[in-house]
């Protein structure tokens, strides 16, 4: 049996794991810098660098979503930061957001996808050490570690679904409607802090023809890419970098969302500063820039959260025919001006979610620099022209993706 | 067993790779199915041990909280318990909303 009837992708949040109460609460320090040390009911299993929400506390200062400075004992936690919290009266609850392998959720996304090429990390540290008669690294000089999981998944974006993949490309999202049974999920550029997905993918054995799951934990996007040609569908590329990959988890049952459409290059179409650009490839891609070898000697081989080191990488290209010089012009422009303009993207979906609104998903470059500009007479066709740049920081979000659609939630 | 889909979209098709003869049938947000109970499966939760308490990630469709519920309160009895309390669901909840505006600190 081909392995196209059993393949399987699906993911799911990973984060909001419910935590122990609250038992007490106290500051110390002073201005500018204060330790406010929580004492919970039971060891809460976070480390420093993991995020804690709390919750029904007084004083309500308290009450928050805060990086763990330090991990005291097991059932302590510091927050340090520029205000006292002051003494606990009432207790509160509170929710991590860490990797915690003992509770992998099952998948709840799936997704129909043309490849998943997540490969599972495992480190090898060799011994340089020599000893006579040994002309090969002796085989019990070597160190197993575990460096996770990282690979591209391929996914044509339909008009339903996709709206989970956004606070992984981008850090935030928020909805509204819905308006004429339409939902708009916009995801903009924010903290990637905290936020983990867990995935699996289904790679039968063969020729048995059973399921044989594989399951990656504590992901996150480290890129991701949206690119569409003349001709061809829409297609997303993200790619994952996973903390860990156990593979105890059984096969999840799947369901995927009915009465979706493919997007493609039919429902496309381009804006350059405001004014219709007709294009045969357009490309967007985002770095999120992580670092993801963060081991530590911590009796544990298993990096630490992804955490963002650089800035985000935002880039864009278009190809088109070689039909003004206004491209060009912006490329060769002597101000930084005269050489941005805003790009839209936006892919509409081919029926209608209520009376008059269609799914869409729009991407929006808010500051496109036009970097580069190539159009050359090399060959007897019309010539195109091949426009490249990046999307830069002003006063909105870099990047927003708007996600409009049937689905009530992200 | 009768389950209700609770999940985001307006309706969902039951997938399945092992031509389970539910796969293909559809149910629209809020409303109930009747499916096999190994599909419906059970939902997750902790169960006490000699240990302490140990996660069982739940089975089936019910596996995902987010998604599934069952659609008679008296089944949501934890496959395998004896009585009528139901053992704690771990649902995953939302993504802590910890994010700030770019370019600011």
């Amino acid at each position: 049996m081909p392995n196209v009837t059993r393949a399987q992708f699906g993911v799911v949040d990973q984060t909001g794991v419910a935590g122990p109460a609250t038992t007490a609460g106290s500051t110390t320090g002073a201005t500018p810098l204060f330790t406010n040390t929580v004492t919970f009911a039971t060891p809460h299993g976070a480390q420093a660098g993991d995020r804690v929400t709390l919750a029904g506390v007084t004083p309500s200062a308290w009450n928050g979503t805060w990086v763990i400075a330090s991990v005291p004992s097991t059932t302590t936690a510091t927050i340090i930061g520029a205000t006292s919290f002051g003494t606990i009266t009432v207790q509160g609850t509170s929710t991590f957001a860490f990797l915690n392998p003992a509770t992998v959720p099952a998948p709840t996304r799936f997704y129909e996808f043309r490849s998943e090429k997540i490969h599972t990390l495992r480190g090898r540290i060799n011994s340089q050490g020599m000893r006579a008669a040994t002309n090969v690294q002796r085989a019990d000089r070597f160190v197993p570690t575990n460096n996770g999981a990282n690979g591209d998944v391929v996914i044509e974006p339909l008009t339903k679904g996709f709206g989970f993949w956004l606070k992984y490309m981008l850090g935030s999202v928020a909805t509204t409607g819905p308006t004429d049974s339409a939902y708009t999920h916009t995801g903009t550029i924010g903290d990637l802090g905290g936020q983990y997905f867990a995935a699996q993918a289904n790679r039968a054995l063969h020729p048995a023809d059973v399921d044989n799951p594989f399951s990656f934990v504590g992901g996150k996007l480290t890129g991701w890419k949206l690119e569409n040609q003349t001709g061809g569908l829409l297609l997303a590329t993200f790619t994952c970098d996973f903390v860990d990959a156990p593979n105890s988890i059984v096969l999840a049952s799947a369901s995927y969302p009915a009465a979706a459409d493919l997007l493609s290059f039919a429902g496309g179409q381009v804006t350059v500063g405001g004014v219709n650009f007709d294009v045969t490839n357009a490309m967007v891609q985002c770095s999120n820039t992580l670092n993801t070898s963060r081991q530590y000697l911590r009796a544990d081989s298993r990096k630490k959260e992804q955490v963002q080191t650089n800035w985000r990488l935002v880039t864009w290209s278009l190809q088109a025919d070689f039909d003004t010089m206004d491209k060009y012009s912006k490329y060769v422009s002597a101000t930084a001006a005269g050489a941005l303009a805003t790009i839209v993207l936006t892919w509409t979906g081919p029926n209608l979610i209520g009376a008059s609104s269609k799914p869409s998903l729009t991407v929006t470059i808010d500051q496109a620099s036009f970097d580069d500009h190539q159009a050359f007479a090399d060959n007897p066709d019309p010539i195109q022209q091949v426009i490249t740049g990046r999307g830069l920081f002003s006063s909105a979000s870099a990047l927003t993706v708007a996600y409009v659609t049937a689905d009530s939630t992200p | 067993m009768l389950i209700r889909y609770v999940g985001p979209h307006d309706i969902v098709e039951i997938g399945g790779t092992d031509f389970h003869p539910d796969a293909g049938r559809t149910v629209a947000q809020g409303d109930t199915i009747d499916v096999a109970d190994e599909l419906a499966g059970r939902a997750p939760g902790w169960v006490e041990g000699d240990d302490g308490p140990t996660f069982d990630p739940g089975a089936g469709l019910l596996a995902q909280p987010s998604n599934w519920e069952p659609a008679d309160s008296r089944q949501a009895v934890r496959v395998g318990e004896q009585g009528a309390k139901a053992a704690p669901v771990v649902k995953p909840e939302r993504a802590v909303e910890t994010d700030k505006p770019e370019g600011q600190e």
